[in-house]
């Protein structure tokens, strides 16, 4: 008898999902899926609205990204203004993009995924959490939050407050900076850089622990999909469009992000509310990307800032003869990469004159009808499409997220996992966090995606092939 | 207004829970949680203490709880006593201003929470309004 085992809701990421494991009469597994089981369809009711508006309606789709929104949403604004906003407004804009970088990977990688790392993927699941940690190291868990904390500060001196700021606008932005906000904010670089130097350390000693577990998860190749700067540097603001494929080839480059649904459709299955982008060149399935940290640390020539380059180089180097880092368990490695450049180039940038300008802003009228904006979300690139009549009302809108462009490669590690550990009659509550963690390399954002969130305990089912229960196990 | 009013008090404003919160409600001795809620249609008063559960804890936001687990966790010090205040929430779709009942709602709370703040009434009073079990 075939069955079916369903952990539903998945745990530790933001939103709702759950995983099917379909199993043949031998135990074997035969498929596996990660569904998303939640939809608000923000693209619909936008329609109607003024474009102005969408940096306010779009920040409020989810709680861990809405800095991302807001600046996507301000650069297809400048689209459709046809304006290039100051440089002043451009450097701002740049920084409160790496503060949200900061914030969100530190969140992922000390709250989220650090119990699994520091506690172990079979330990006791009622203290593999934040609160265990605190139990095995405390000062780590502090360090964590403070990090945290200190992207968030970014974001509300910027902004003037913490949530739903408009300070970013279609033209620019709306208040300037100053040097005592400047000489607060660089009072907090040092920890925060000794924090994700602290993190990057804890991680690669882990590296050695996990040995037999990390290539199992999601050890596969893809192309990976993300922006450069012109000259090849990590890019998190602007640039274009690269794309490389999982031997480290470049196949397609600077491409410029109005053309970005000539590369990447958008596919549907009838099990989940999470669309499935792909590479278009090479059709659905087989274009399957990644995006995020494993990717843009992957694609990008060089890193300019010191420390993080340095760590680049011994991140690549992993790679072997495929010159692309294709284990998905990596994402952490290249999360945590990411957030020591971030605060590297936080500093350079506030170390920069520019960024006390007072000339913030250029306005003008509605001066195209269509506008695209694109910036690297800490989940990936982050596409915002809006189509307006000659007044600003919003006629179409397409918001093509980071963690739906990683279905597909989401779906392939749960996979990859299930049939590397699941023992037909066998399933252990380690094995299971083993699936859920596959799922956590990508620090999946599902609000985002479909746009929702709540706390989800884990619940697992195995169901025969006529859907009757079969066992049952509740966390 | 209860900022300005309520003197050694501290008002945040966040979208939801996060961790970081946990370092400044560490030193408060009374928290009060003010949310508007689409689980209840009257005003809920309920007590909170710190979850001792994974429940609240585990997504990128926290419950009230998850909070004050945090707060003892971390920094060992967590407010004596904590309300989550809940306002019905009647109207969600995307507006300038929050609905008038929600709105007349939120001043009765602020009135509430001043004079739990200046010793004029205490959370048992306010507990008491709606008795209702206790939140994690």
């Amino acid at each position: 008898m075939s069955k079916t085992i369903t952990i539903s809701p998945v745990t530790r990421i933001e939103g709702h999902a759950k995983i099917t494991i379909q199993m043949d009469e031998q135990g074997n597994v035969t498929d596996a899926r990660f569904h998303v089981n939640e939809f608000r369809g923000f693209e619909k009711f936008c329609e109607g609205r003024l474009m102005w508006e969408m940096g306010g309606i779009t920040s409020r789709i989810c709680g861990i990204c809405p800095t991302s929104h807001l600046i996507t949403s301000a650069k297809a604004g400048d689209d459709i203004l046809a304006v290039t906003i100051p440089e002043t407004a451009e450097k701002l804009r740049r920084l409160i993009t790496l503060a949200q970088w900061i914030q969100s990977h530190a969140l992922s990688f000390f709250h989220l995924s650090s119990p699994d790392f520091l506690l172990g993927f079979d330990s006791d699941p009622a203290t593999r959490n934040i609160f265990g940690l605190i139990t095995k190291d405390k000062e780590f868990a502090r360090r964590g939050i403070r990090l945290r904390k200190f992207g968030q500060e970014i974001i509300e001196v910027l902004g003037s407050r913490r949530i739903h700021t408009p300070w970013a606008v279609a033209g620019g932005v709306r208040e300037p900076f100053d040097a005592a906000k400047r000489d607060h904010l660089l009072a907090l670089i040092p920890e925060a850089k000794e924090t994700a130097l602290l993190a990057l350390k804890t991680l690669k000693s882990i590296h050695q622990e996990f040995a037999a577990d990390i290539p199992n998860f999601g050890s596969f190749r893809s192309m990976f999909v993300g922006l450069v700067a012109p000259d090849g540097a990590l890019e998190y603001y602007d640039g274009t469009i690269r794309v490389m494929d999982g031997s480290g080839n470049i196949i397609a480059d600077k491409i410029d992000i109005h053309q970005y649904d000539e590369y990447i459709g958008e596919a549907s299955e009838s099990w989940s509310y999470l669309k499935f982008p792909y590479y278009k060149p090479l059709g659905y399935q087989k274009g399957m990307f990644r995006v995020g940290p494993l990717a843009r640390v992957n694609i990008c020539d060089y890193i300019d800032t010191p420390l993080a380059e340095a760590e680049r180089k011994v991140f690549k180097a992993m790679a072997g003869d495929a010159e692309a880092v294709n284990n998905s368990f990596y994402y952490h490695y290249a999360r945590l990469i990411e957030i020591l450049f971030a605060v590297e180039k936080a500093e350079m940038l506030l170390h920069d004159p520019v960024m006390l300008g007072t000339n913030i802003r250029a306005r003008a009228m509605i001066n195209r009808r269509l506008g695209i904006g694109a910036s690297e979300a800490p989940r990936g690139i982050l596409f915002h499409r809006y189509e307006v009549d000659e007044n600003g009302v919003l006629e179409k809108v397409n918001l093509i997220i980071a963690t739906a462009q990683n279905n597909l490669a989401m779906n392939r590690t749960v996979r990859q996992l299930a049939i590397q550990y699941m023992d037909g009659n066998k399933i252990t509550e380690g094995i299971l966090n083993r699936i859920e963690a596959g799922i956590r390399c990508f620090d999946p954002c599902l609000s985002c995606s479909t746009h929702a969130s709540g706390q989800m305990p884990l619940h697992v089912q195995l169901l025969d092939v006529e859907g009757t229960i079969v066992s049952e196990l509740r966390r | 207004m209860l900022a300005r009013d309520s003197p050694g008090a501290n008002v945040l404003a966040v979208q939801e829970l996060h961790p970081e919160l946990a370092e400044q409600l560490a030193s408060c001795e009374l928290a009060v949680f003010l949310d508007a809620s689409v689980r209840t249609s009257t005003l809920c008063v309920t007590r909170v203490t710190p979850a001792r559960s994974l429940h609240g804890a585990e997504g990128h936001a926290l419950s009230p709880g998850g909070v004050l687990a945090l707060c003892s966790g971390l920094y060992g010090h967590a407010p004596e006593e904590a309300l989550l205040v809940e306002i019905p929430a009647s109207e969600c779709g995307f507006g300038e201003t929050m609905s008038t009942g929600t709105l007349r709602m939120i001043d009765y709370c602020v009135q509430l929470i001043s004079e739990l703040i200046l010793g004029e009434t205490t959370p048992g009073i306010l507990l008491n309004l709606t008795p209702s079990p206790a939140a994690d």
